[in-house]
């Protein structure tokens, strides 16, 4: 039965004719009453109503397959086009004579020239008052400004974390990922969540009131980090290098790029460079995290740890009860040989967190005997000690062997035995003998 | 049969009067009860007013907002009791369904309960349950926007309208888009957002407040806690007629005072104002319609009364919103028209309503990633969300392992396309002969009713075993005998008597003056309070009565002083 014969008319492109019929056939089938059949003509009058769109359309074909019907309605291509023809229909209908341009092309125009001036551009002020205006708000162009916004994000998108920050409280993207995915390359939704929760952020605060980027191409100066960045992650060093190279020549004042030379000649074995490479972060940013941390695990690699431990301390005024940063500063001490202090930073750390694993490690190993000093034995100590080490031994041997001496024992009294099991018994002994010797070895270390 | 609105802050009650709904005051003559319940001394209940006046001096022993929590495992202790969110709920239905008795002069036993149309099975149910503990049967949950529509629709002159309803209540956001034509009440589509309300709006400014003073919310005691609530919600009403308003706590004998003005808590609220725009984006995109096809924007709920609100939805459709109805109490008469439609009214020219379900209902499948490896946790809808119901649809599932023995069904609602995103409902499962993977099959139907609430039906295609379960969350933990041995213990609650009730909200407010005053008007309360006790005690109508206006009139006056201090 075709939905025309449910709803029990003939094919049409009105759609009062239509909802005419649906209405009166609703009240034999009232969704109260009769469940199954509501659903049925339900179903018939919403497919009706698609078909009726196209029949409209093209009034030469009288009835259309309903699955090229369905085909047709899910084609976004064809609504984002129908989005652009309203714009360029509009400034012909208007009778005035000035040009009126349609209100999300003008926003566009004005992100466009936001984004231009890159003072501003890095302020998430000048965002905020931005999305503020009246179109954003208007739902009626809610879904063509966003798409003309993430279009023009997705050549232009070398932003701080702050202004993704302030778009996605207005846009709520990393609200609703399905939805973005649904209309946007996979590649660049991945790239807006991400700058959005910021783990791979770069920081634009050192181009903030700097001279110097007035003479630099700074889009090609953020090309160039950027691709660095991505080119370091997948260990691509060589590329990695050229980047980096070209950005610094042309600014050197940039904390994340100095950070990222640093991982570069670390990854290649250059630790002098590396070392230099955070000297200069550190310069440029003294409260960098990243820097004091890089250097700080750097320093105490090459067994500096008196220098590693100045850069923990900066750590823990920032995060006094940092896990990793507790675990390397008690390492450090460990290093100096100062068993106390490895001690109680290795407490602190643990009371932190039960599962870092270096911590544990490191904590025990500071318990261990080489690090103490003993202070020498008295004689009679020293005889006793042995004498006790002499009982402890013994008490060993006699639980691994106590079997087969009474089993010989009692063998060698009531039978006389042949002298391959003297033999054997003198074998078992020593072979336990010499498991014993090997368990106090390991024990011992 | 009576229409209830059951809000997070208040609810009220209508029936329908041969050719009208009105709506029926309570006890002190008001239209609106606060869904606020609270234990006295003695261990027995009070609700509305008189609960709200004791937010302030006994929090302890007093609930509120907890809607919220409807269909949830939160337990509400006050005093000697401990309650879940339904049995607040129906301490609420049950004193609405005696005004109701008391106006109509009979027994009322069946209702028509409004929830919000964002409510999910396990709210609905929560609801459901409510009325029940309370003596009600519902005959029908109807969706918040929906009812409001119907009130609207009542009064169109226009043959066919489309039109949204904006629900900005107490603690939910609902967003519905309906169409009127030919008698036909039809939701095309819902969107919402279950934590987002009034008392959202209300929070910002307890939060700026402990904030501008350096103070830490967990610090105060929960007096003060209460009386911060309260300075914060009078804040935000003040807000709405000044163009600045003023905060003032004494915490420990030191006073603290904010100074607030309609710019600044505008962007205070800029965040949660721009988290209305999803919803209400998401539903004109699933009724396939833009704003201006509207031919009107109708706001309903008691948060939408706030300028700031008006002002944006304004920024958002560019027209100003439809304001010729009541927003507190167009819910209550919709439902209450619901009532006459469902008996079919002579009155009453007849509306069919069709609704739709607000959640994507699905099942979790393993996934064939192409080069035979398996991936799990697959989101499979069943019903698409905006479907109109009632509606039933199968979907055919196949066993992926060699031989298996089992298959799980489990339900979820949601939207993501992984499970682990979505709410579990519920989960059963089916036994199925062995035999080589993809050879077995079951068919899974979801069955979606008129009230919102799910039915799941699994069938082994080849045995023809059935099993079928109506989706259930809390209640699996309690059996019959506990439900009713919970059930003997709630009517064994006393609860406050219905005609003391003016007195007792009059000591109840006196206790409140009493705690925020200091010094001299503190005891010239307490002797106000203790005169009109002492009036209490002689029985005598006269006397009391008399007793009764000067206390109110002296009362008064105190808090007016207390406004101007």
């Amino acid at each position: 039965m075709s939905v025309w014969d449910i709803l029990e008319i003939n094919p049409t492109g009105e759609e009062s004719a239509i909802k005419k019929a649906y209405a009166k056939k609703l009240k034999q089938h009232h969704p109260e009453d009769d469940p199954e059949g509501y659903q049925r003509l339900r179903e018939a009058y919403d497919s009706a109503l698609k078909q009726a769109k196209h029949i409209a359309a093209t009034p030469a074909l009288t009835v259309m397959d309903e699955e090229e019907a369905e085909g047709a309605e899910g084609d976004e291509a064809w609504m984002w086009q129908d989005e652009d023809e309203e714009w360029e229909e509009e400034p012909d209908e208007t009778v005035l004579p000035e040009i009126q341009v349609h209100p999300v092309r003008r926003f566009l125009e004005q992100v466009e020239e936001l984004y231009e001036d890159f003072p501003s551009r890095i302020e998430p002020d000048s965002w905020k008052a931005l999305l503020d205006s009246d179109v954003v708000w208007d739902v009626e162009h809610s879904q063509s400004l966003q798409d003309g916004l993430i279009s023009f994000l997705e050549d232009s998108h070398y932003l701080p974390r702050s202004v993704w920050e302030v778009l996605d409280q207005v846009f709520r993207f990393s609200a609703d990922k399905e939805a973005l995915l649904e209309r946007y390359p996979e590649y660049f939704v991945e790239y807006i969540l991400r700058q959005i929760n910021g783990s791979m952020e770069l920081r634009y605060d050192c181009f903030r009131g700097s001279a110097a980027i007035d003479d630099v191409d700074i889009e090609e100066y953020l090309y160039l980090r950027e691709e660095a960045q991505e080119m370091l992650g997948d260990g691509e060093l060589e590329e990695a290098k050229d980047l980096l190279d070209t950005a610094h020549e042309m600014f050197a004042d940039d904390p994340d790029l100095e950070l990222m030379r640093s991982k570069y000649f670390l990854a290649v074995g250059e630790t002098d460079q590396a070392l230099a490479s955070l000297q200069r972060v550190i310069e440029l940013r003294p409260d960098d995290w990243d820097g004091h941390w890089h250097r700080a695990q750097l320093l105490h690699d090459l067994q500096r740890y008196e220098e590693a431990l100045a850069d923990l301390e900066v750590l823990l005024q920032q995060e006094p009860q940092n896990s990793h940063v507790l675990s390397l500063a008690g390492r450090c001490h460990l290093g100096l040989g100062q068993i106390e202090e490895t001690r109680e930073k290795m407490k602190l750390s643990y009371e932190q967190d039960n599962t870092h694993i270096n911590t544990f490690v490191y904590w025990y190993m500071a318990g261990n005997k080489h690090f103490y000093e003993q202070p020498p034995l008295k004689r009679a100590d020293r005889r006793k000690a042995r004498l006790h080490t002499f009982y402890y031994w013994a008490v060993v041997f006699l639980r691994m062997t106590w079997l087969p001496i009474i089993l010989y024992t009692l063998l060698e009294v009531f039978f006389d035995l042949p002298a391959i099991c003297n033999r054997l018994f003198i074998l078992i002994l020593l072979w336990n003998l010499w498991r014993m010797i090997r368990a106090e070895r390991v024990t011992s270390t | 049969m009576i229409g209830i609105d059951l809000g997070t802050t208040n609810s009220l009650v209508a029936y329908w009067d041969k050719d009208q709904a009105v709506i029926i005051s309570n006890v002190l003559g008001e239209h609106l009860t606060p869904s606020i319940v609270s234990v006295d001394e003695n261990g027995s209940i009070l609700v509305g007013r008189i609960a709200q006046e004791r937010l302030i001096t006994h929090p302890h022993l007093t609930a509120s907002t907890f809607k919220r929590f409807m269909g949830t495992e939160k337990k509400y202790t006050l005093g000697a009791h401990t309650f879940t969110p339904e049995e607040l709920s129906s301490f609420i239905l049950k004193a609405l369904k005696e005004d109701a008795e008391a106006h109509l002069g009979v027994e009322v036993t069946e209702a028509v309960i409004s929830v919000p149309a964002y409510f999910n099975d396990s709210q609905r149910k929560a609801t459901k349950r409510a009325a029940e503990i309370a003596g009600l049967k519902v005959e029908r949950l109807i969706s918040e926007p929906t009812a409001a529509a119907i009130a609207y629709g009542l009064h169109q002159e226009k043959p066919e309208t489309k039109f949204l309803v904006f629900d900005l209540g107490g603690g939910t956001f609902d967003v519905s888009v309906l169409e009127l034509f030919e008698g036909i009440m039809d939701v095309k589509s819902i969107a919402g957002d279950n934590f987002l309300g009034g008392e959202d709006f209300t929070e910002i400014l307890i939060a700026h407040f402990l904030e501008k003073h350096k103070l830490e919310l967990a610090s105060l005691d929960t007096k003060t806690q209460s009386a911060l609530y309260k300075q914060a919600e009078t804040c935000k009403l003040a807000l709405g007629q000044e163009t600045s308003a003023t905060m003032s706590l004494t915490i420990r004998d030191q006073a603290y005072e904010l100074r607030l003005d309609r710019t600044e808590y505008e962007k205070l609220a800029h965040p949660l104002l721009l988290r209305l725009r999803k919803p209400i984006e998401r539903a004109l995109r699933d009724a396939s319609l833009s704003p201006s096809d509207l031919d009107a924007v109708i706001l309903i709920g008691g948060a939408t009364r706030l300028p700031l609100i008006k002002h944006v939805i304004g920024r958002m459709f560019g027209r100003m919103p439809y304001t010729n109805i009541n927003p507190d109490e167009t819910v209550a008469l919709g439902a209450a028209i619901q009532t006459a439609l469902k008996q079919r009214n002579q009155a009453l020219e007849e509306i069919i309503l069709t609704d739709v379900c607000p959640y994507t209902l699905g099942t979790s499948v393993v996934q064939e990633l192409g080069n035979g490896q398996l991936s799990s946790g697959h989101f499979f809808p069943i019903i698409e969300r905006n479907t109109p119901i009632p509606v039933s649809r199968v979907e055919r599932l196949y066993t992926v392992h060699d031989n298996q023995k089992r298959l799980n069904v489990a339900v979820y609602q949601g939207e993501s396309r992984l499970v682990e995103h979505n709410i579990k409902l519920g989960e059963l499962q089916i036994k199925i002969p062995p035999a080589p993977a993809g050879e077995q099959s079951i068919d899974v139907r979801y069955t979606y009713d008129i009230n919102g609430i799910l039915e799941v039906e699994v069938v082994s295609v080849s045995t023809g075993e059935k099993k079928r379960v109506v989706i259930e969350q809390n209640e699996g933990s309690m059996t019959k005998e506990q439900i009713e041995a919970r059930l003997q213990e709630l009517q064994d609650i006393k609860i406050h008597p219905r005609d003391r009730t003016e007195n007792r909200l009059l000591i109840a407010k006196g206790e409140r003056l009493y705690e925020e005053a200091l010094g001299e008007r503190r005891e010239a309360i307490a002797i106000a309070i203790q005169q009109f006790e002492k009036a209490l005690l002689t029985q005598n109508d006269k006397e009391i009565k008399k007793a009764t206006e000067i206390f109110k009139e002296r009362l008064e006056q105190m808090e007016r002083w207390m406004d101007f201090s």
